[in-house]
């Protein structure tokens, strides 16, 4: 706010294309590094991540019992998401979709869409949800010292900055996304030929 | 470009070398007043710590002009850090001061050890005497600097101290080289006048002219002066002070039932502030509410009126004194303040104040509740003539808007709020008298492309364009419902976006909005900052930083919390008002275009469909300036 001009009543006067360019690029900058893209080592967009580690804090392996989807839902926006619910219900419905990952990361209990309409899924008080043992991968080293740990949004817990991806996840379930000036698509491949290629 | 850039072109100024390249940011450069008004003003601060009694300023002939005062003269021993001696510090390096700190200073006008240094190096010639511990020194500067060493000149009486300072301006920095006199003398005598029992005194050597002013009552004969010749109510000034740890305010009001030329001058520190800010505004809230309680008390107010402060404030004369330890302009010419917990300072101790005052002066209280209440009829009647569109009339309003009651439309505001959690804050926090609500559900379509015909076929656009009463694409501002529409967005990125999409369905579709400055952006605080009972709020990130060394400065108790705003949701209703709705502490924006200016060009390259390319462009160049949020 550089050339902000004053007049009485306490108004400050901007030109619109300062203000809009400054807005636009904060959120262009943003949408680009924190929701859109995912991060190239673990090939998870932020929203993925978090859903991944908190299930995984809520001991929702692929041994024991689901949860209630709500329950994971509230953890995440609750903990290290702050955003709406309803969005992040469906990143986690797509991770549960057999037709939309190559290869899931969470294993749902009960309506979770169908191939011909996806967005068919149960409200999130009806369903439940566990991780896949396809996420070990993901998640198998992370007591072990392999990642940085930053501040949740107001700094009282902590949350991995990536997943230690023992594969390239980021080949392994593709991804697609549209941020502001680029986008990323990413085509699924088969576990096998990337593991001894 | 011809010449080349690489990293040798890159100049780091120096010094005084910035002054001098850039006058304009520093001082006012149509006449040198200003330097007058740093000179002076450093003497007057040594007044009001206590040290001088007077002030003495004599204009010469050949152009030049010295300000003396009896204080404890400039320090001339030698700086443990720099080397040099104070006297030279002051004089040569920005930056350097004795009033940042509170220890010398309690409250003082100069806050950033720039002032004298800019005289400096806007003067062909500067020279300077101190009287000091017995001795008298003088050093002399040329162009800004050194030209003859501080040395020591004769001896004086241990108790004679003080500072002279003659300076010529030099004529290459300004329009016109030659001080204003008139101007010159009412910054003197407002000084006089506000520092009561110091004695100013101006010779001015063409004219042979000598004037001496003493007040030792200050504001209200001040006042009366100025006023001479018009009727005033009340017939003595209201006057009154209030001084507390931080802060102090001196105040003289009147009304000039019959006009005339109104005196309305606020000082900070002793500095005139013509543009106003926080003090004024304090002032002008506290008198309001002073003047309401006590019409509700007597039931003057005939039935369907309403004061507002601009009819309490329409035919009144003040002179404003506040004293602040910490104060915030803007910019060095200092001419608005901005500190924020001024005004809630101000508007308590006045309404208490003249609340008291009205109670005491029946006689005159009703008079002027008289005065307010005219105002307000005649406001009301001229307001009607220009009918509103009620919900009866044409296309019905849509149903989420929370619309005011007064259908003045001078005075009334819609504010577009993101998310329907924040909506309902903002219903709560607002004055339902002349503030509208309007919660928009998540982010409106981006109609930067879209046919002015079809975009009313987007439910949020339609709404908007229903409540602010103006059809898209038209140039008729006649149905126009409110003065002033505001976008209130989250401080996150998001809000981010949605006020930018808006911004481009206004400068596409409501361009006279835009050009009559009708447009607003609120800018709600970004953090909380708690220490103990007391809570402050900061815009942003550099005001935070300010805010947390304040307090750190000032060793409060207590544990300090910060807390970051994700949204306005997050806020009680409470905090929403303080801090953003009410006209008297918030921050609002103006957006203004300019014609010929490529503001449609950029906002084309941000938001339109087909050029992708050029926004990864942009992204790559600008991205690494962006404040992200995360």
């Amino acid at each position: 706010m550089s050339d902000t001009e004053m007049n009485y009543e306490g108004i400050e006067q901007l030109p619109l294309k300062e203000f809009t360019e400054k807005a636009y690029l904060n959120y262009s900058m943003y949408v680009i590094l924190d929701r859109a893209l995912p991060f190239i080592g673990d090939g998870l967009k932020p929203v993925q991540r978090r859903i991944i580690y908190a299930m995984s804090e809520l001991g929702l392996s692929a041994v024991s019992k689901h949860k209630k989807s709500a329950r994971t839902v509230g953890d995440v926006i609750g903990k290290f998401h702050p955003h709406g619910d309803s969005a992040c219900y469906e990143a986690m419905v797509l991770m549960a979709q057999p037709f939309s990952y190559r290869y899931p990361l969470v294993d749902g209990q009960g309506n979770f869409g169908s191939p011909d309409d996806p967005k068919s899924f149960a409200a999130m008080r009806y369903t439940e949800s566990r991780l896949s043992r396809f996420a070990q991968i993901l998640l198998g080293e992370i007591d072990q010292g392999t990642v940085d740990w930053v501040p949740n949004f107001d700094g009282t817990l902590s949350e991995p900055s990536m997943l230690p991806a023992r594969l390239p996840h980021v080949l392994l379930n593709g991804t697609t996304g549209f941020a502001v000036g680029m986008a990323t698509y990413i085509p699924p491949q088969n576990i096998r030929e990337v593991t001894s290629a | 470009m011809a010449s080349k850039y690489d990293a040798a072109s890159i100049e780091v100024l120096t010094g005084l070398e910035p002054v001098r390249k850039r006058p304009g940011m520093y001082t006012q450069t149509e006449r040198p007043n200003h330097l007058a008004q740093e000179v002076i003003d450093n003497s007057v601060d040594e007044a009001i710590a206590g040290h001088a009694s007077r002030v003495d300023v004599i204009l010469y002939k050949d152009g030049s002009l010295s300000v003396s005062d009896d204080g404890r003269g400039m320090p001339v021993d030698i700086h443990p850090e720099e080397g040099i001696s104070g006297v030279e510090l002051i004089m040569t390096r920005l930056h350097a001061g004795g009033k940042f700190s509170n220890k010398n200073y309690q409250f003082s006008g100069g806050l950033h050890g720039v002032g004298v240094s800019v005289v400096n190096a806007l003067s062909k010639q500067l020279d300077v005497w101190i009287k000091r511990d017995g001795k008298e020194y003088n050093m002399s500067f040329s162009g800004g600097d050194k030209k003859v060493e501080l040395e020591e000149v004769g001896t004086v009486g241990k108790r004679n101290t003080g500072t002279t300072i003659r300076f010529w301006p030099d004529p290459k920095y300004f329009d016109s080289p030659k001080f204003s006199v008139t101007r010159l003398k009412h910054v003197l005598r407002a000084k006089a006048v506000l520092c009561s029992g110091l004695t100013v005194t101006f010779q001015d050597e063409k004219s042979g002219e000598e004037i001496q002013w003493c007040y030792e009552d200050g504001l209200s004969s001040y006042l009366l002066d100025e006023l001479k010749g018009f009727e005033i109510l009340p017939p003595e000034p209201f006057i009154g002070s209030m001084k507390g740890n931080e802060e102090a305010v001196d105040w003289a009001v009147v009304w000039l039932p019959e006009g005339g030329e109104p005196v309305t001058e606020g000082y900070v520190n002793l500095i005139p502030t013509p543009q106003g800010g926080t003090h004024v505004n304090g002032l002008r809230s506290g008198l309001t509410e002073a003047v309401r309680e006590f019409c509700e008390f007597r039931n003057l107010v005939p039935r369907g009126i309403k004061i507002t402060p601009d009819d309490v404030w329409e035919k009144v004369s003040f002179v404003l004194s506040v004293k602040l330890s910490d104060p915030q302009f803007s910019g060095q010419t200092k001419e608005r303040l901005g500190s924020r917990e001024c005004a809630p300072f101000v508007s308590g101790v006045t309404k208490d104040a003249f609340s008291l005052w009205l109670s005491q002066h029946v006689d005159l209280g009703e008079k002027i509740a008289e005065l307010a209440i005219a105002n307000a009829q005649s406001r009301q009647r001229a307001g009607k003539k220009i009918e509103r569109k009620k919900i009866t009339q044409g296309p019905a309003l849509p149903g989420k808007l929370a619309d005011c009651t007064s259908q003045d439309s001078s005075r009334t505001e819609l504010f577009l709020v993101e998310g329907d959690s924040a909506g309902g804050s903002a219903k709560q926090a607002r004055d339902k008298e002349f503030q509208a609500i309007m919660p928009l559900r998540g982010k409106i379509l981006n109609t930067w492309e879209v046919d002015p015909l079809q975009v009313l076929s987007s439910q949020e656009v339609h709404d908007i364009s229903v409540a602010v009463g103006v059809d898209p694409g038209s140039s008729d501002l006649k149905g126009l419902r409110y003065g002033k529409v505001c976008v209130l967005a989250d401080a996150d990125s998001d809000g981010a976006h949605i006020a930018t999409l808006l911004c481009a369905l206004f400068l596409r579709h409501f361009k006279p909005l835009v050009e009559h400055g009708h447009v607003f952006i609120a800018m709600p605080p970004l953090y909380r900052v708690d220490v103990g009972k007391e809570v402050y709020y900061a815009l942003d990130e550099a005001e935070k930083q300010g805010v947390l060394d304040r307090i750190t400065a000032e060793n409060k108790k207590g544990k300090v919390n910060v807390q970051r705003f994700k949204g306005l949701g997050e806020m009680n209703p409470l905090q929403l008002r303080e801090t953003t709705l009410a006209p008297d502490t918030r921050r609002l924006v103006q957006l203004t275009i300019e014609a010929g200016d490529n503001t449609s060009q950029i906002i084309d390259m941000m938001l339109a469909k087909k050029r992708a390319a050029d926004r990864k462009k942009w992204l790559e160049q600008k991205g690494d300036k962006a404040e992200v949020v995360a």
